[in-house]
């Protein structure tokens, strides 16, 4: 690990891409100290190595023109990476929203807005008394003599202002202080 | 005489947030009236939807540049952002927390794909189980010319990583991009730290070592 990048079976860093007779062939023999090392320089520009790796990688940059060749280019590539514009997007933002909202709020349902608008007038309906209520509610049958009484009691009660409830008895009226005489005969002894 | 009316910062800050026009507010206080109420209210969602969406849209493609519905993937990122942003403890990290739940996202529908998915033809490029990434041999075709702009250079930086093996992919995007840390994407991705930090570095041989006319000053 502590081999310095020109060390390496292969001389130069990068010419594993640039030999292709080293492609394969020498896989296993050439690869895996490559691997390794860039591996390493990965890690290091991800900040993601222990102390002591990151002063190793440290001393490679300060001393080896193809680690800090590699180095630059991995860091061009990280730029290339992050700022590369993508296509434009099939659905505009707009778009995306009156879809992401429309599903955030359902409209009602045809079926839910009938079904609503029955109940309502349904309800209005017997508020109003356009459904007569024992009609709605009566189940068992009604006797008929039931229904005669029922007929006879709901008479409205009827009253003349004009003469008495009950027959009144008829009185002779005398005048004051012509009261008869009681030595007279007109009482029977 | 001069009278002082007693009302508490907060209240003050919280009043004056509310007269603001959405447009006109930070994104740290976007999401915090977003954040306010039982749902978020309409104009303000709307308006992180038109702030952040070019950045999901970004996210989404390079994870998934062959997929045609990424609008819908899209749509189901802001339904659940809409229904767990009051659970956001850190309003300033908004755009990690998204992009998160989009990562999420869409690594279900991956593995939903891959369970639906045919037997690969003998013609596909071999990928063993960890994710092998094989050797190419580099093209026979002549390099760029130094009157190459910046934009050839994208496109055949878009062309590489589409053409990644997709674990390869998803990986150096959550780092390059994403600006996730190994330990995050391990977690979300499901494998071991080391085979992260392998995967990270072998995706970056191999772009490194396909654009490297691009990367030579």
């Amino acid at each position: 690990m502590n081999q310095p990048f020109e060390s390496s079976s292969s001389g130069d860093y990068p010419s594993i891409s640039s030999d292709p007779a080293l492609v394969g062939i020498q896989r296993d023999r050439v690869e895996t100290p490559h691997r390794d090392r860039f591996e390493l320089l990965s890690a290091f520009i991800d900040s993601e190595l222990s102390a002591l790796e990151y002063q190793q990688v440290e001393k490679w940059l300060a001393s080896d023109p193809t680690a800090q060749k590699l180095h630059h280019q991995l860091l061009k590539l990280r730029q290339g990476l992050q700022t590369m514009p993508v296509p434009v997007a099939s659905q505009s933002p707009e778009q995306t929203l009156e879809r992401v909202l429309s599903r955030l709020e359902p409209r009602p349902s045809f079926n839910f807005a009938w079904g609503t608008a029955a109940m309502i007038a349904i309800v209005t309906a017997a508020l109003t008394g356009l459904i007569p209520n024992k009609a709605i509610f009566e189940v068992a049958e009604q006797p008929s003599n039931v229904t005669a009484a029922r007929t006879f009691d709901s008479q409205p009660l009827k009253i003349a202002l004009d003469q008495p409830i009950l027959p009144i008895p008829s009185v002779d009226l005398k005048p004051v202080g012509t009261f008869p005489n009681p030595s007279s005969s007109s009482y029977p002894d | 005489m001069s009278y002082s009316i007693p009302i508490t910062w907060s209240r003050t800050e919280a009043v004056l947030s509310r007269s603001v026009q959405p447009e006109k507010l930070s994104n740290y206080d976007l999401v915090i009236r977003c954040q306010s109420g039982l749902r978020p209210d309409r104009a303000v969602f709307s308006e992180l939807v038109r702030r952040f969406q070019s950045h999901l849209d970004r996210v989404l493609y390079n994870l998934a540049p062959d997929w045609q519905d990424r609008s819908d993937l899209a749509q189901e990122v802001w339904i659940r952002v809409y229904r767990n942003l009051k659970r956001l403890q850190e309003p300033a990290k908004f755009q990690g927390w998204m992009v998160r739940i989009a990562t999420n996202l869409f690594y279900d529908e991956l593995r939903k794909r891959k369970r639906h998915k045919s037997p690969i033809s003998l013609d596909a490029p071999l990928s063993l189980e960890d994710g092998e990434l094989g050797w190419e041999i580099p093209s026979d075709e002549p390099g760029p010319s130094e009157t190459l702009g910046q934009q050839e250079f994208y496109e055949q930086l878009q062309s590489a990583i589409a053409h990644l093996p997709e674990s390869f992919r998803t990986t150096i995007v959550l780092r390059e991009i994403q600006g996730m840390a190994y330990e995050e994407i391990a977690e979300i991705t499901g494998v071991s730290l080391g085979t992260v930090k392998s995967r990270i570095s072998r995706a970056r041989l191999r772009l490194q070592q396909q654009l490297q006319p691009y990367l030579t000053d």
